[in-house]
């Protein structure tokens, strides 16, 4: 057996890997985190908020399952908000805006207190590879640190080049230096690398602004904080954005400037988000409209700087200047940090397992947007379930893989290792074929018992758990078994409701299905309504939405056979009649474990699954008729 | 002529062993003329044309060459043994079309089409296969299927970015738009009455009382003796069935046994299987005898009540009423056939839209036959036969049906102001059919669509 300084090394300090390390710590083994800037800690490079559709889910399910995210994202909560309120539970996410200063005190405390962790400033310059395994890293002063399993958490910083104009510097990120010489050696050992561009709008000082034009955006006043773990009110003082739009005037500006933006003279090749495109794009993709939104955010409650959300831009800075001053409210604006566009290398996913393992190397890991996507949600999402992974597979444990019918989390992950992506991939609620099942109240039904058997929540906090889903269940089962009764008493009071009358004694959960009844009512009804909203609001929200559950069950049962269709890893693909090189090329990479999953790797026609299927068919049918005649007497 | 087709790796060379005119390198898509000899080769077989196929560029994908000889059976047999004696083997039944399809040469409504094609037993549905071949079908389905996915995109991008400035579509515009669509997918689901026809054949009835000349006139369309016909009622005891073409669509047209009270049991066998016959008849021929009409005080005409009450029975196929011996009537060879049709009509009791058409004959002469066809093919106008896009394959009709099905739950849900992340399931479903029928993989058109259509982002 070697002998390591440390089980595990988590390179990179992100939202990623924090969750890593402190997964893999908080599993009790020693872990080294290696940064090169123990400064930035948790640092949102980017916009200072955490959630939203399809991110909130995330971030709940992973509160749930031991993660900190939520937690330190309702800690430094400026304001709340949750977007789709008046839409269905399933499409409903939340989102935070959060003090970032905070934030990243807040996680770097976290780090230094918990046991089995260390922290290291450094950058790592290459893996130690003993063949196709993976040992340990190598710092730049040439110091080597040995461990039993690398996890990858590098963000932008490899090989990142900032742009701002046709100026262009090598980092990840203004003030932080790239990380040269890891994602060449990957290259070098075979890896498909690619370059991905993400880009940042300008940080305004707030003292600069002329508030009055702009219109002041406030949060909820209904809090739902992420974690199980939180207060249910926040104890930052809460406060508003502030909207504005692009004028004619600042379009024409940009317009006049395109040759000046490195993403419209060539410069960039890696491929922005579609998501997320930059207001030069918007201006050349959508023109004038009526001007382009956008949202002024405070970064903190301790500094004067303000986000400029939907006008990232990569254009040089004195023409920043210039459009910048004819929004409303930015007449005299001074700018703190200009806008820039940062182009980096990513590893093509599908090179990775579902527990984000790699497949040509051994015992490293790879988390974040260094696996193609974009999001500090999506991010933390990987560094957990790498983390749980590292640690599972240096102890012998199974591996930890969430499915798309349990979490947002094993559709982020699914995706990425069978599709592959070309661009920085954020989630969406569309995303998810179980949309209807995968809610945020739901997050803890879903996976307290996949939580309890991951073991990292404390005690106080299994109890929290085990009390919350016995009180949802109690109160369930009230509502099926209680009735009530249509005597004259109760017939007075559902009128006044404005509901039909009852005809025949139904149960509560029948009377509550009808769209008009709230949960709130029954309590006139004398049925004794659970008052705490985290118990009562998931159970009405499973008594409304059943019939739906149970059409989009329907529907997923009929892809089902598909996903049931196991391909064996034995399998060659280049023996299956009618499948193209370039699909042998893909599934040998993918190597699925399901016809399902085959199917959803982009490139691989329909007709290649039908291929496969025939194959599997005929060869399951010849090993039948081998064994068959192999019972027979020989002729 | 006759064609053959060699298909596979090392196709040519196969090919070379019977050929050993085609030279060393050949280019494809080039025909080569030559003698086509025996494996030994002493012996010419027959001049014929070599054209070879490059792999990638033939119609199975594979390399390939096709040998045209001349159209002797006996000749095509032979070539046959003689490639089989060089390594090929026999094809089975759509085979090409499978590799075809396995090789994406073709999706898999061309392939199905294919298929048909070769099935196909008349020349207009020949067509039609051609036409869905061509893609007639698809490019249809593929415009509903853009329409449906610009619907979901804007429901998909109201929901995961109601926070972006953007404007998606309101509901008024989603149910309208929604709503063509459906239009549009029931004309398709329609035509499969139509297409149905094609492909399987027309089913032509004909009933009446025993001895009007029901047979007389199958045998008149059919121009050969496939009935026997006497002058004793009740010959025909079991239902006669002659397959032939009217119009160029492919019609079994059966003759049923007279409908009459019986005590002959194997008659009254012939009788229900005949009833059976009528029950899936897509035209009922209602033979009556000309000389038995009676006239009413109004100088109307009037079938007797045996007549009526037949008619009465028989099942909701539109009828063709056919007055047979019409020579035993001269008063009525002076009437065009419209104004004995309204003469008719006057004392019937059946619906305006069954009775089409009247037809006066005899069946005992020369030219009974091609009225009768003529009738026949008029009758045919009733049906959507003109192989625009008709769907003519029960696969294609369960999945344009679950299409149809699902679109319709999610208009009611918008009528019922049922939330969109519940219509958007109904509505991928109904995408899902959409692109199974058109061998497609439901894949992430609809955020595509999303990020095309709208202004995103920070």
């Amino acid at each position: 057996m070697a002998s390591f300084d440390f089980d595990i090394i988590v390179v990179g300090a992100g939202h990623a890997g924090i969750e890593a390390c402190l997964a893999t710590s908080g599993l009790g083994l020693r872990t080294l985190m290696v940064t090169s800037n123990l400064q930035r800690i948790g640092y949102m490079s980017c916009n200072p908020s955490i959630g939203g559709l399809g991110k909130g889910h995330m971030v709940r399910e992973l509160d749930v399952l031991g993660g900190f995210m939520g937690f330190v994202a309702d800690k430094t909560c400026i304001q709340f908000k949750r977007l789709n309120s008046r839409k269905g539970p399933a499409v409903r996410g939340s989102r935070t805006q959060n003090d970032k200063e905070l934030y990243s005190q807040t996680m770097q405390q976290r780090l230094q207190s918990q046991p089995h962790l260390s922290l290291k400033g450094g950058e790592v310059k290459k893996l130690i590879l003993e063949g196709s395994i993976c040992r340990g890293v190598v710092l730049d002063d040439g110091s080597e640190i040995r461990s039993a399993r690398v996890i990858i958490t590098a963000g932008t910083f490899l090989n990142g080049v900032m742009h701002m104009g046709l100026e262009q510097t090598p980092g990840g990120r203004v003030g932080d230096k790239a990380a040269v010489g890891l994602s060449d050696q990957l290259k070098e050992f075979g890896f498909e690398v690619r370059r991905l561009k993400t880009g940042t709008p300008a940080r305004l000082v707030k003292e600069s602004i002329d508030w009055d034009k702009t219109i002041p955006q406030y949060g909820d006043e209904k809090q739902y904080p992420f974690s199980l773990r939180s207060e249910p009110r926040f104890s930052l003082p809460q406060v508003p954005c502030f909207l504005s739009r692009t004028t004619a005037e600042t379009h024409e500006i940009i317009r006049k400037n395109l040759h000046l933006s490195p993403m419209y003279c060539g410069v960039i090749e890696g491929t922005g988000p579609r998501y997320c495109p930059s207001i030069e794009d918007k201006i050349v993709r959508f023109g004038d409209r009526e001007g382009h939104q956008t949202f002024l955010e405070p970064e903190s409650l301790s500094t004067n700087l303000i986000y400029l959300q939907g006008i990232s831009t990569s254009l040089p800075k004195d023409v920043q200047d210039q459009f910048l001053k004819t929004i409303p409210g930015l007449e005299n604006v001074e700018v703190a940090r200009y806008g820039y566009a940062v182009e980096y290398d990513f590893i093509e996913p599908t090179q990775i397992w579902h527990r984000l393992e790699t497949r040509p190397v051994q015992n490293l890991f790879l988390a974040g947007q260094i696996n193609g996507t974009s999001g500090y949600e999506e991010a933390a999402a990987q560094g957990f379930v790498a983390g749980i992974n590292a640690a599972h597979s240096f102890l012998g444990r199974e591996e930890f893989v969430l499915g798309r019918d349990e979490a947002y989390i094993g559709v982020l992950i699914d995706d990425l290792v069978t599709k592959g992506t070309r661009e920085p991939y954020r989630m969406f609620t569309s995303r998810a074929e179980h949309r209807l099942i995968l809610r945020e109240d739901n997050a803890l039904d879903r996976l307290s018992e996949i939580s309890l058997r991951l073991g990292l929540l404390d005690s106080k906090l299994v109890e929290k758990l085990a009390d919350v889903r016995f009180r949802r269940n109690e109160l369930a089962e009230r509502l099926r078994t209680q009735r009530l009764t249509p005597s004259s008493e109760n017939a007075a009071i559902i009128a006044e409701m404005g509901t039909p009358p009852l005809t025949r004694s139904v149960t509560y959960e029948e009377f509550l299905r009808r769209t008009e009844i709230e949960s709130s009512q029954l309590q006139k009804l004398g049925f004794a309504m659970d008052e705490d909203p985290l118990i009562s609001e998931p159970v009405e929200i499973e008594v409304k939405y059943s019939g739906y559950v149970r059409r989009q069950m329907e529907i997923i049962e009929q892809i089902k056979k598909y996903e049931e269709q196991r391909i064996p890893d034995w399998l060659d693909y280049g023996r299956v009649k009618g499948l193209s090189n370039e699909e042998i090329e893909k599934l040998r990479r993918v190597k699925p474990r399901t016809l399902g999953q085959a199917g959803r790797i982009s490139g691989v026609n329909p007709s290649a699954v039908q291929a496969l299927m025939i194959f599997l068919k005929t060869n399951v049918k010849r090993q039948e008729a081998a064994s068959e005649s192999m019972g027979q007497s020989p002729r | 002529m006759a064609g053959l087709r060699v298909s596979g790796p090392r196709s040519w060379d196969l090919v070379r062993k019977l050929a050993p005119f085609l030279p060393q390198e050949l280019k494809s898509h080039q025909a080569y003329v030559g003698f086509i000899k025996n494996l030994e080769q002493n012996e010419n077989l027959d001049q014929v044309i070599v054209l070879p196929f490059l792999e990638g560029h033939s119609f199975t994908g594979e390399e390939s060459a096709e040998i045209f000889c001349h159209g002797s059976p006996i000749l095509v047999d032979r070539i046959m043994t003689e490639l089989i004696a060089a390594g090929a083997s026999v094809a089975e039944k759509g085979e090409f079309t499978l590799r075809s399809f396995l090789n994406g040469k073709v999706d898999l409504v061309q392939a199905e089409s294919v298929l048909e094609l070769i099935h196909s037993e008349s020349d207009f549905s020949a067509r039609q296969a051609l036409n869905q071949l061509r893609g007639k079908l698809s490019r249809k389905i593929e415009r509903l299927e853009s329409d449906l996915i610009w619907c979901l995109a804007h429901i998909e991008a109201g929901i995961d970015f109601s926070e972006a400035d953007i404007a998606v579509a309101e509901e008024a515009v989603l149910k309208a738009k929604l709503k063509s669509i459906e239009d549009q997918i029931q004309e398709v689901a329609d035509s499969f009455a139509g297409g149905r026809v094609v492909k399987e054949g027309l089913r032509i009835v004909i009933s009446g009382q025993p001895n009007v000349g029901k047979s007389s006139l199958l045998n008149a369309l059919a121009e050969e003796e496939k009935a026997i016909v006497s002058s004793r009622p009740g010959t025909t005891r079991d239902p006669v069935e002659v397959r032939c073409l009217v119009g160029g669509i492919s019609a079994a047209v059966v003759d049923t046994a007279g409908l009459r009270e019986t005590s002959d049991e194997i008659e009254a066998q012939g009788i229900a299987k005949s009833q059976k016959a009528r029950a899936s008849a897509d035209i009922n021929v209602f033979v009556v005898d000309a000389a038995l009409l009676l006239g009413g005080p109004d100088g109307s005409l009037r079938l007797n009540s045996e007549d009526l009450e037949l008619l009465a029975q028989s099942q909701n196929a539109p009828v063709l009423l056919v007055l047979n011996k019409i020579d035993l009537r001269p008063d009525l060879a002076l009437l065009s056939e419209a104004q004995v049709l309204e003469k008719v009509k006057k004392n019937m009791s059946i619906s305006e839209d069954r009775l089409i058409r009247v037809l006066c004959i005899s069946a005992l002469d020369t030219t009974s036959g091609t009225k009768f066809r003529g009738a026949l093919e008029k009758f045919l106008q009733r049906f959507d036969l003109q192989g625009d896009g008709v769907l003519t394959n029960s696969r294609h009709h369960e999945q344009i049906m679950g299409a149809l099905l699902s679109l319709r739950e999610a208009l009611k849900m918008l009528a019922g102001n049922q939330g969109l992340e519940f219509v958007s399931i109904e509505l991928k479903q109904s995408l899902m059919a959409l692109q199974n029928l058109l061998g497609k993989r439901f894949d992430d058109d609809v955020l595509d669509r999303v990020f095309k259509e709208f202004c995103l982002g920070k």
